[in-house]
């Protein structure tokens, strides 16, 4: 189903363009909203005839098997969310996507989901953004144990959230993706949290 | 005032920097590096606190944690903090201090008249005294409370702000003394993550301020190279000011950091204290040990102090405790104290050992000096005037240690440093999980066995010589790297001077001189507990520690017993002719020094960060039009919108008013909303709900309930079914998380073999509810793609389009009793879909309404709020739904609906209630009677589980649950009100209005 309209950012207020220094009159932080990303639930079972060759001929990568760990193309990630469940974040269209598994596994016990709209994409990144995640997630966030690729499902500041290690040009980064209604909650509480490292909210992409 | 008592040379203090303090209204002085207890001995105040219950004079006895009566109140205004220990405030510039428990003053105090009647305030006082008459305990309370002041509490909310970290590591050292430091090079070059935390401003723990020799050179400057050393690996976290506060389950620990304290000016967004959550692999105690008094006759005399602290205020702080000192002791390490203070220009007088026999090496150093040394003897008694110490007496002791055999005389001083051997602290083992055992040898309580992940190592496990401690600390971390799977590298340990110490005496109580009246032996400073008190309890019956404790306060307080529990325990054995390894501790609690609020509330403090928020995506609308919000779980929902001079009820009225005569709005976002995929979803659904399922058609709508195994209603909801095998489960706004784990965990343990995949689409959907005889005329002007005739879209059914131009699915549902429509967009179409209708009704008045006016609206349909009408108690038949419980299939429930309590008569049933008085709305809540009645209490009959005023009926309505209720309509029932009314309602049907539903079906 497309909406033929611009979606809306789960962010009420414009989130670009500010700056806010620290302790140390420097801003160690910045946040990135992704919003308008294409998210979708799957479920399927990896044993089923053809549902991991299905799932890659129509996203070109195989829904990973390892616990926690994302499998990415240039414009997809596909998130390991349990035994039998994913979560898909594309910039392709949702209904692309539905339509290619519907074609290829008919009558196959899989479900697709369409979630966008219904969750956002937060990245934290910079020096230390780390600090920051760690001040309400009890998740280990060592670059040797929280590694590139790497995504895990925990609570951040009492929200739902899925991390993702993104690290872009050596500089730490994160993707939060957490549901719309608790995002500017966790807006509030990082923002709260950086007002000591001092943060950069930067422009949205496509937002 | 200048520091008189300050030393002109030495010390880790910086004398170019002055701080000016305030106590007990007094300017004074100290130096940065200065504690506020070092400072006041600078200044020559030997008097800083009155005792608990019996409010004798007290000076400084310790230099940390361990100290039991410098405990003031700190700072002021919002930022006062009561029940800090002055050994362990770093001095700033403008700090404000106060004794809390003299009056009017430390130095008068009028409650000292406690002391000379002690003997009418033995052990147990208290529980014997003021517990007669009853009734007059909170007029006793608030006198005692004033006589044993312990600070207050700010009457402000607090400025500062507290944060938390959660962190992981290998290998958490705990103290940064000697071998803490030699554990963390141990761990830190063999490449593990390592945080150590150390409770002092420096690191270095016992070696602060100590000439001692270690690796050639003296011992700051070790502990420098190590600091430095340590503080080049990346993995290496070292934190100081730093307490290990808390040790508990799967090494979880927390460490208390204080980062701002110390400062004169607090950076601006800096927070005062931030807790650091620790997941560690493996802990490495390093504690060290805290120094025992000895129990003698007035052992608690301003100027009586550990020998230890005595040697740190000289070393490390360039104070003199005194002038001129004695040494009392039963072991070799007091004698330190000898050569501290000739080097900082005290006289010593003597040393009072009480261990008999040859010379020890520590001995023969003393007397080289020309210390005279009194083997054999104990402090007898302790004169003291207005200053504190001024004067000791000696005696021989018997062989036995019962009894002072010979007068030996009296020797003037200021100070008696006294040492009766140490502690190791284990407090943070016990609090893991280990239990203490003593060790006679070394007549302390060592670790036990480990529990957990940890091990301790140096004075905390009883390893008293410098060099083996840092042997042992370089073997404990490379024990602890080995469980972690790090290879640990070699790590030569420094050469240190090697000492022969003689073993100690343990002598728990020390006999007094009976020439003279007896003083008090305190083994408790804090809580005024004497050696007599312990007897006492010994002889009243008492065996376990544990009742001991409670009934003379020992080991309570802030210090936790820090000084006096092993000498209160090793008395109670002595009392019941036991072993103190027989006696055993207490339980050694969190936390291990106090911890502020502040700390443990962190960030998550005020009305944005408390608690998750979770706002619809039309919240922004309801703000700026005024909306009053309800908590709904984690929700914010509109509650009402008032209008200008509105209260709730003229608001609510109003909306529901509206909603019936032309067109409401209502934000539904909310709802738990759960899509349920798969071949077998219908089967699902079969077992879950109480009705059947099978026979939905595609495009419709059902109203379900689910109950528990126990058969009451658990949740409720609307389900539609989208396609062949795809079906959209609505669940309570507060249910839903439940909901969905209940499903998922049948799915997966029970019914493995069910095709059925759950996704969470709460949050896709944002549902704006539009009900009322004008909607479907509203979403006719807005829609593309959807038939909105009744022929086409009958109540309980759906279809997908658009409107206001966005993809929409729309339920024809209701829970108002007119016609109605939830329109469902993805969420961040939401707020413009809903914008979109608010422009297109206004031309029928639409009128947004908020969950006020929704329950009011289903109230007079006699629809149920599954939470707010049933109680976990309530049947689908309690509510007169025995038409959605299916008599053909099997669910999740049934059986339980036929076991005699669920299917009995007498239950309570939900019935409708109306007031006699129309204009009376009964309180939600209120129990119902059968009237007046002589019997006590009065038979109660049900409750009113929902109450409102029904503009549309112009009556109050009810809904209630009452015994019997369904066969007594027609019949009255009274609600007892609190203000002495009783109102009579009448039983009627739970549906007030349009009972045929011709309204919603039309």
């Amino acid at each position: 189903m497309t909406t033929g309209v611009l979606g809306q950012s789960a962010f009420d207020f414009p989130l670009g363009g500010r700056v806010v220094p620290g302790v140390e009159g420097r801003s160690d932080v910045w946040f990135e909203e992704y919003p308008a990303l294409t998210h979708l639930n799957l479920r399927g079972n990896l044993d089923e005839v053809d549902f991991t060759a299905s799932v890659t001929g129509v996203l070109g990568i195989a829904p990973p098997g390892v616990p926690n760990r994302v499998a990415r193309t240039s414009d997809t990630c596909l998130h390991w969310l349990s035994l039998d469940e994913w979560l898909i974040v594309s910039t392709r269209s949702a209904a692309l996507i539905e339509k290619g598994l519907a074609v290829s596994l008919t009558d196959r016990h899989y479900a697709l989901v369409n979630l966008s709209g219904g969750q956002t994409v937060l990245r934290i990144g910079g020096l230390r953004a780390r600090d920051i995640l760690t001040s309400d997630c009890t998740l280990d966030f060592h670059p040797r144990v929280f590694r590139h690729g790497d995504c895990r499902q925990s609570l951040l500041a009492g929200a739902p959230v899925l991390i993702r290690r993104v690290d872009e040009l050596d500089e730490v980064a994160f993707d939060l993706v957490v549901r719309r209604s608790f995002s500017r909650h966790l807006f509030d509480w990082l923002t709260d949290a950086a007002h000591e490292t001092g943060y950069i909210l930067r422009t949205s992409h496509g937002g | 005032m200048s520091q008189r008592w300050r030393l002109a040379t030495g010390g880790c203090i910086n004398r170019s920097r002055p701080l000016r303090f305030v106590f007990n209204g007094r300017v004074l002085t100290g130096y940065e590096g200065d504690t506020l207890a070092s400072a006041l001995i600078a200044n020559g105040i030997r008097t800083v606190a009155r005792s608990f219950k019996y409010h004798r004079p007290r000076g400084i006895v310790g230099v940390g944690a361990e100290e039991p009566n410098a405990i003031f109140q700190v700072g002021e205004g919002r930022k006062t903090v009561p029940g800090l220990r002055a050994t362990q405030v770093e001095l700033y510039e403008g700090l404000t201090a106060y004794s809390v428990n003299g009056w009017p003053s430390v130095e008068f105090d009028i409650y000292a008249i406690n002391d000379l009647i002690g003997g009418l305030l033995p052990a147990g006082f208290y529980y014997k005294t003021f517990m007669w008459p009853r009734s007059f305990w909170k007029r006793y309370e608030h006198r005692i409370r004033q006589m044993a002041g312990l600070g207050r509490a700010p009457d402000a909310s607090d400025p500062d702000t507290y944060d938390k970290r959660n962190i992981h590591c290998d290998v958490l050292v705990v103290g940064a003394g000697p071998s803490g430091l030699m554990a963390a090079l141990t761990a830190a070059r063999s490449g593990a993550r390592v945080i150590v935390a150390d409770e002092q401003s420096e690191f270095g723990g016992g070696l602060l301020g100590t000439g001692i020799e270690i690796g050639g050179m003296e011992a700051g400057k070790w502990v420098q190279k190590m600091v430095e050393a340590l503080e080049k690996w990346p993995e290496v976290m070292m934190l100081s000011r730093s307490t290990v506060t808390g040790y508990h389950d799967h090494n979880f620990l927390v460490i208390n950091e204080r980062r701002t304290d110390h400062l004169s000016n607090p950076v601006p967004l800096m927070s005062r204290e931030r807790m650091w959550r620790v997941r560690a692999k493996q802990v490495v105690l390093a504690t060290g040990a805290i120094e025992r008094p000895l129990v003698f006759a007035d052992n608690d005399r301003p100027g009586v102090m550990l020998a230890s602290a005595v040697s740190v205020y000289m070393q490390r702080y360039a104070v003199l405790p005194g002038r001129s000192l004695v040494i009392f002791t039963n072991n070799d390490s007091a004698y330190r104290v000898v050569h501290d203070a000739i080097n900082a220009g005290a006289v010593v007088k003597g040393v009072v050992d009480l261990r008999e026999g040859a010379a020890s090496e520590a001995a023969d150093a003393a007397r080289r000096v020309g210390v005279p040394v009194y083997r054999g003897h104990v402090v007898t008694a302790v004169k003291s005037g207005f200053g504190g110490v001024n004067r000791i007496n000696i005696g021989r002791l018997s062989a036995d240690g019962r009894s002072v055999v010979a007068h030996k005389g009296s020797i003037e001083c200021d100070v008696l440093a006294m040492s009766g051997g140490w502690n190791p602290t284990v407090h943070l083992h016990a609090q893991s999980g280990g239990r203490p055992v003593f060790d006679e040898a070394k007549a302390c309580f060592l670790p036990g066995f480990s529990v957990q992940a940890e091990r301790s190592t140096g004075a905390c496990a009883g390893e008293f010589d410098l060099s083996l401690c840092l042997v042992g600390a370089v073997e404990a971390a490379s024990e602890a790297l080995r469980q972690v799977g790090i290879d640990p590298v070699t790590v030569d340990t420094p050469g240190t001077a090697q000492h022969t110490e003689a073993p100690l005496r343990a002598l728990w109580s020390i006999p007094g001189d009976r020439a003279m009246p007896r003083g008090k032996k305190f083994v408790d400073y804090q809580n005024d507990t004497t050696e007599a008190d312990i007897r006492l309890a010994a002889r009243e019956g008492y065996r376990s520690i544990e009742h001991v404790k409670r009934y003379t306060a020992l080991g309570f307080g802030t210090d936790q017993g820090k000084l006096g529990n092993v000498n209160g325990m090793a008395i109670l054995a002595d009392a019941l002719g036991q072993s103190p390894s027989a006696i055993g501790t207490t339980t050694y609690r969190p936390n291990y020094t106090p911890v502020t609020f502040g700390a443990i509330a962190g960030r998550a403090v005020g009305e944005v960060l408390f608690d998750p928020i979770r706002r619809t995506p039309m919240h922004e609308w309801h703000v700026e039009n005024g909306a009053a919000f309800e908590d709904v779980g984690q929700w914010k929902r509109p509650w009402y919108y008032p209008l200008p001079g509105e209260d709730r009820e003229k608001a609510v009225s109003r909306e529901c008013l509206a909603t019936r005569h032309s067109v409401g709005i209502l934000d539904a976002s909310t709802l738990g909303k759960i899509e349920i995929t798969g071949r077998d979803a219908a089967e699902l659904l079969d077992r879950i709900y109480t009705n059947a399922w099978k026979s939905l058609s595609v495009g419709r709508c059902r109203y379900g309930l689910m109950l528990g195994e126990d058969g009451m209603v658990m949740d409720d909801g609307v389900t539609s079914r989208l396609s062949e095998h795809r079906y959209l489960m609505t669940t309570t706004t507060g249910g839903a998380a439940h909901v969905l784990n209940w499903l998922e965990r049948w799915l997966q343990t029970e019914w493995p073999e069910l095709k059925v995949f759950l996704t969470s689409v709460t949050d896709r959907w944002a549902v704006t509810s539009i009900a009322g005889p004008k909607s479907r005329e509203l979403l006719e002007s807005l829609s593309e793609g959807i038939d909105c005739s009744p022929e086409a879209m009958p109540f309980m059914s759906f279809c997908e389009g658009r409107v206001a131009g966005i993809a929409a699915r729309v339920f024809r549902i209701s829970f108002s009793g007119e016609v109605a429509y939830e329109i469902n967009v993805s969420a961040d179409q939401g707020l413009l879909l809903w914008r979109a209708v608010m422009e297109a009704g206004k031309p029928f008045g639409i009128t947004p309404y908020g969950t006020d006016a929704m329950h009011v609206l289903r109230a007079e349909k006699g629809y149920v709020i599954v939470g707010q009408d049933t109680d976990g108690s309530v049947t689908p038949i309690d509510l007169g739904m025995d038409w959605i419980v299916s008599k053909k299939k099997d669910f999740i429930g049934k059986r339980s609906l036929f076991r005699a309590d669920t299917a009995r008569d007498n239950r309570k049933q939900l019935v409708g209630l109306k007031t006699e008085d129309s204009t009376v709305v009964l309180p939600e809540g209120a129990q119902l009677v059968n009237g007046f009645s002589s019997s006590r209490p009065v038979p109660m009959v049900g409750h009113v589980t929902s109450s409102y005023f029904s503009a549309t009926l112009e009556h109050s309505i009810a809904l209630a649950l009452i015994k019997g209720g369904r066969a007594r309509l027609g019949g009255s029932v009274y609600a007892p009100l609190l203000d002495g009314r009783l109102i009579k309602a009448t039983i009627t049907e739970p549906v007030f209005y349009d009972s045929d539903n011709v309204r919603q079906r039309g």
